[in-house]
């Protein structure tokens, strides 16, 4: 129902630094975008910049080719018809449930007993439907987050804005109301935009997310892209390779390379699109949970010899820190693999261990 | 083996807890914690509830405090059988209303205006209430009874340049004139109280409803408001208690006019009948506190609906309202309040003690009046006085309050709630009831009437008065300090005495001495406790102010106030000095040698508080700072 067009979006607050610099987004009518980063990465400003709670300092905001923000233009924050959850919820504790769900529809002049028809049905969606009457203050962190989102829907805005909506939360409830947002947005089709720094929740969310830093989108794709084919260290890093690597490529192949790591490390194969001359470097990407333990002696492209440093137990997994020549790994591998393999005695400082990796989990950073 | 270890190296830990004495030092302990909240508790009755008390048992007596009488209700008759006390209560009860409305309303604007607009301008504000806070009601009694004088006051001076009357045209011997200037400093009270809930209240509560397509004038009043509702209404009720207590500004302006309110009343009983009434002041002082004991329980009731006011919120940065043109209005309201509250009177005081002949501007400057008074030997004991109550009333007032701050905060008996509730009783009774109780209370003692007229009697009751503005600074300063800074340095080897002195009192130290200079201020400032208590020999400051100005010495009073406000500025100056050098000499040193230096205790400031408290727990000396600014 709105696609929305961000071009050239600035904001500098008095203390001179850009928290959002020239950044430029569209979100597809009825998409789901999630703009994810750390604190302080210009995520929510970007966000309130779009809701009209915030002044840019330069750029421009469209709904559907109406300029919202545009030179000499600024539409304020109620005139944008948006629906949006806060991370504090910023229920009136005034009003009743019903009251703070009822507000937009009887803001807009809706009559009594139409109000009072989508309110209910409203409730009933978010599953509060015995709780209409009661105060935020007598509601459960999780009801008053279903609160929330349900004021922000009320109204069927074409757009709704979320500003950590879950991270108040406790992990279970977080994963509940998670499938809720996304039911709702599939539900009502408006366009959404979220905000969080939890990756998981960007995930499992997002039609495409757009991960910032320091003002600045540094990659925008699929959750699948964003996971498989990090764009920079700091996307890969923020996503969760736990191993950011630098190789010297050996011998280039039709789907891969075969790579050495770091100047004097192991042998191992990578995937990647592009041809490297010999000798070049690139820089690699693995996660923790990618290696596993080799059973058969080290042989070169396949496996590697490295030294156990130390051991964590952390229940399904093993946590271990190694030593392959000078690169230092980080492998989780699932402590059932390693006692098979092993046979039942469990690595231990000093130790040497065998380590595979699939080429397809050793990526190319910037591929 | 990892499983083993625990099970070689607990024993020893367990042997070497149980050669500690901890349990025997618990019992030992015990008694004498009681001892000593109970003689707390003792003390507490008597400063505070025994007046109030004796207030009542007086309205039952014939005679005057100290002297044989009979029982009797000859008080109770005499005052309300008479048809002026119930006009009194009646004028009593709009002047407090008339006061609270305009007040409630000027401060909720000022506060708006500073935390969500962008008049220009709007930083000064704050400062400049502060300023009000600390000029005593009689300041703007005395130079207001001077700048609104009907014939020679200034500002009629400069209006009859334009306006082409004889006399007046403002007259602040009037009911408008009386509201007029006692709105000036309740407004300033009133604002600093709105300026901390408009600053907490979470901005998402309002861009919610901004997104809800609502308009930000109409979501002031739908949601702002409403939210804000039971804080306006303790504060409404808060201003209402604050009229209905006004003493000096009445006397001042009113008397002379023959405008009387309860406190002005219970004064003219005692001061202006011969022999004093005692029956009937405090029969009509009985009523009063009835009075102020619904008021304040209905605002506590009000205040205590917690779960209403406080849904957290991050501390966002306020998006400013644009105000355009109507910004300069707003700056043009700023101007007129600093004018009327704050520039005018100080000018006139200042101008009034040089001018030969007063209010006359063409008769030249002199600075007679200053010898004249420097020359008074009632003057300079009166200068005296003040500063000895000050300094050393202040630092017991301060005292007391901090170990009332702590039980209450720390402690976990039940007498927690008495001892805070009993602290609160002279805020609730207007100056001239505890005055008239402190009479009852201690001349009715036979071996305690030698107190009276004496600067110790005065300085009990300006420690009575300034106590609860104390115990507030207190609490708020011991409320920053995390209960676990304490446990660490028990853990760590210290005694409940030097945990409490080496890290509680340490850290709240700033906001202490800054309490002591707050309750100076209000002690040096109080009028109507030390017009009752005091005698020939024992006058602070404000009595001698007020005997000026009744037998018409209005340069002389002029003089003697601008002497008095120039001495606190001076101290001001000195206590803002030393703190900008203890600061620094403080972070520059690794740990303050004074206090640090007999044992392995921590340093507090240098963050070095060791393991128990995580690194989570908000760095000490911040919180403290800033609750010293608070003030």
């Amino acid at each position: 129902m709105a696609q929305i067009d961000i071009a050239g979006l600035t904001k500098r607050f008095d203390s001179g630094a850009a928290a959002v610099d020239h950044l430029d987004l569209t979100v597809q009518d009825g998409e789901f975008l999630s703009l994810l980063g750390p604190s302080g990465c210009g995520k929510t400003t970007t966000l309130r910049c779009v809701a009209g709670l915030e002044r840019p300092t330069s750029g421009e905001i469209y709904f559907d080719g109406e300029p919202m923000v545009s030179r000499g233009v600024f539409v304020q924050p109620e005139k944008r018809h948006m629906g949006m959850v806060f991370q504090s919820y910023a229920l009136w504790p005034h009003m009743t449930a019903f009251g703070n769900i009822a507000y937009p529809l009887r803001r807009a002049r809706l009559d009594g007993t139409e109000v009072a028809a989508r309110v209910a049905e409203m409730l009933d969606v978010v599953g509060l439907a015995e709780y209409g009457g009661r105060l935020p203050s007598k509601l459960s962190g999780g009801q008053q987050q279903r609160v929330a989102l349900a004021r922000a829907l009320v109204n069927r805005p074409q757009v709704v804005l979320y500003d950590e909506p879950l991270s108040n939360l406790d992990s279970l409830l977080r994963s509940q109301m998670r499938r809720e947002v996304r039911r709702l947005h599939d539900a009502l089709g408006s366009t959404s935009i979220y905000v969080t720094h939890d990756r998981t929740e960007a995930m499992a969310l997002s039609d495409r997310i757009a991960v910032m830093q320091a003002g600045v989108i540094q990659q925008i794709g699929t959750p699948r892209e964003i996971y498989t084919c990090p764009a920079n260290r700091f996307v890969a890093d923020f996503i969760g390779f736990d191993n950011l690597l630098k190789a010297e490529v050996v011998v280039s192949e039709r789907d891969g390379a075969l790579v050495r790591l770091g100047g004097d490390g192991p042998l191992v194969r990578c995937a990647t699109d592009r041809a490297h001359p010999p000798g070049s470097v690139v820089e690699l990407a693995a996660r923790a949970g990618a290696f596993r333990l080799a059973p058969a002696a080290p042989e070169p492209g396949q496996s590697f010899r490295a030294q156990v440093r130390t051991v964590t137990y952390l229940g399904e997994d093993l946590e271990l820190q190694v030593q392959a020549g000078e690169i230092a790994l980080l492998a989780r591998i699932r402590d059932v693999d390693v006692r098979a393999v092993t046979q039942g005695t469990v690595p231990v400082s000093g130790d040497l261990v065998n380590l595979s990796i699939r080429p397809e989990e050793l990526v190319e950073i910037g591929a | 083996m990892p499983g083993g270890t625990p099970v070689t190296t607990r024993p020893p830990s367990r042997a070497r807890m149980s050669a500690l004495p901890a349990p025997l030092r618990r019992h030992g302990a015990r008694p004498l914690a009681l001892l000593g909240a109970t003689a707390l508790g003792l003390v507490i009755l008597v400063l505070f509830v025994y007046p109030a008390v004796m207030v009542v048992v007086g309205a039952f007596r014939t005679s005057s405090p100290g002297f044989p009488g009979e029982w009797s209700v000859q008080g109770f008759v005499d005052a309300y059988t008479e048809p002026a006390t119930y006009e009194l209560l009646w004028n009593s009860t709009a002047y407090s209303f008339s006061v609270m409305v305009i007040s409630l309303v000027l401060a909720v604007f000022f506060a708006w205006v500073v935390t969500q607009t962008n008049t220009p301008g709007r930083r000064f504000v704050t400062p400049m209430m502060v300023t009000l806070i600390t000029l005593p009601f009689l300041f703007f009694g005395i130079s207001w009874a001077m700048l609104g004088n009907s014939s020679t006051g200034l500002l009629n001076q400069i209006l009859r340049l334009v306006v082409p009357v004889e006399e007046g045209p403002l007259d602040v011997r009037s009911w408008p004139g009386i509201v007029a200037v006692a709105v000036l400093k309740i407004t300033a009270i009133n604002y600093m109280l709105m300026l901390g809930v408009f600053r907490t209240l979470d901005p998402a509560l309002r861009e919610a409803s901004l997104m809800a397509g609502v308009s930000r004038t109409a979501t002031f009043f739908r949601v702002e408001l409403p939210v804000l509702a039971p804080v306006l209404l303790a504060l409404a009720l808060m201003g209402f208690v604050r009229g209905l207590e006004s003493f000096d500004v009445p006397l001042l302006l009113g008397a002379p006019a023959g405008i009387e309110v309860f406190s002005t009343q219970i004064y003219d009983y005692l001061r202006n009948h011969f022999p004093p009434a005692y029956a009937q002041a405090s029969a009509l002082s009985v009523l009063v506190m009835a009075i102020m004991v619904v008021l304040v329980v209905l605002m506590w009731r009000f205040l205590g609906r917690r779960d209403f006011t406080t849904l957290g919120g991050k501390g966002q940065r306020v998006e400013l309202l644009d105000l355009g043109p109507r910004r300069y209005l707003c700056t043009a309201a700023i101007v007129a309040f600093g004018l009327l509250a704050l520039a005018f009177p100080l000018v006139q005081l200042v101008l009034g003690s040089v001018q030969s002949v007063f209010g006359v501007l063409s008769s030249g400057f002199t600075l007679d009046h200053y010898r004249t008074v420097l020359g008074e030997p009632g003057v300079i004991s009166a200068l005296q006085n003040t500063a000895f109550v000050v300094v050393v009333g202040g630092l017991l007032a301060v005292a007391l309050a901090t170990l009332i701050a702590y039980i209450v905060q720390r402690g976990t008996s039940k007498m927690r709630w008495v001892l805070e509730g009993a602290t609160w009783l002279p805020w609730a009774v207007p100056g001239v009831v505890l005055g008239l109780g402190m009479l009852w209370a201690y001349l009715s003692v036979p071996g305690l009437r030698t107190l009276f007229a004496s600067i110790w009697l005065v300085m009990l009751g300006l420690i009575v008065v300034a106590t609860p503005v104390a115990v507030r600074l207190a609490n708020a300063a011991i409320a920053q300090v995390h209960r676990q800074l304490e446990e660490a340095a028990r853990v760590h080897g210290a005694g409940r005495l030097r945990a409490v002195i080496g890290v509680v009192l340490r850290l709240i130290l700033p906001s202490l001495l800054a309490g002591w200079l707050i309750c100076g201020v209000v002690m040096a400032g109080e009028l109507a406790v030390p017009v009752l208590l005091s005698g020939p020999g024992s006058q602070t400051v404000p009595v001698v102010l007020l005997e000026m100005t009744e037998s018409g010495r209005s340069s002389e009073a002029a003089a003697v106030f601008t002497l008095m406000l120039a001495a606190m500025a001076a101290v001001l100056v000195v206590a803002l000095a030393v703190r900008a050098v203890g600061t620094r000499v403080l972070r520059a040193r690794p740990a303050p040698a004074t206090l640090a230096a007999p044992t392995t205790e921590p340093s507090p400031l240098t963050g070095s508080v060791p393991t128990a408290a995580p690194a989570r727990e908000p760095s000490p000396a911040v919180p403290i700072r800033t609750a010293a600014e608070g003030d």
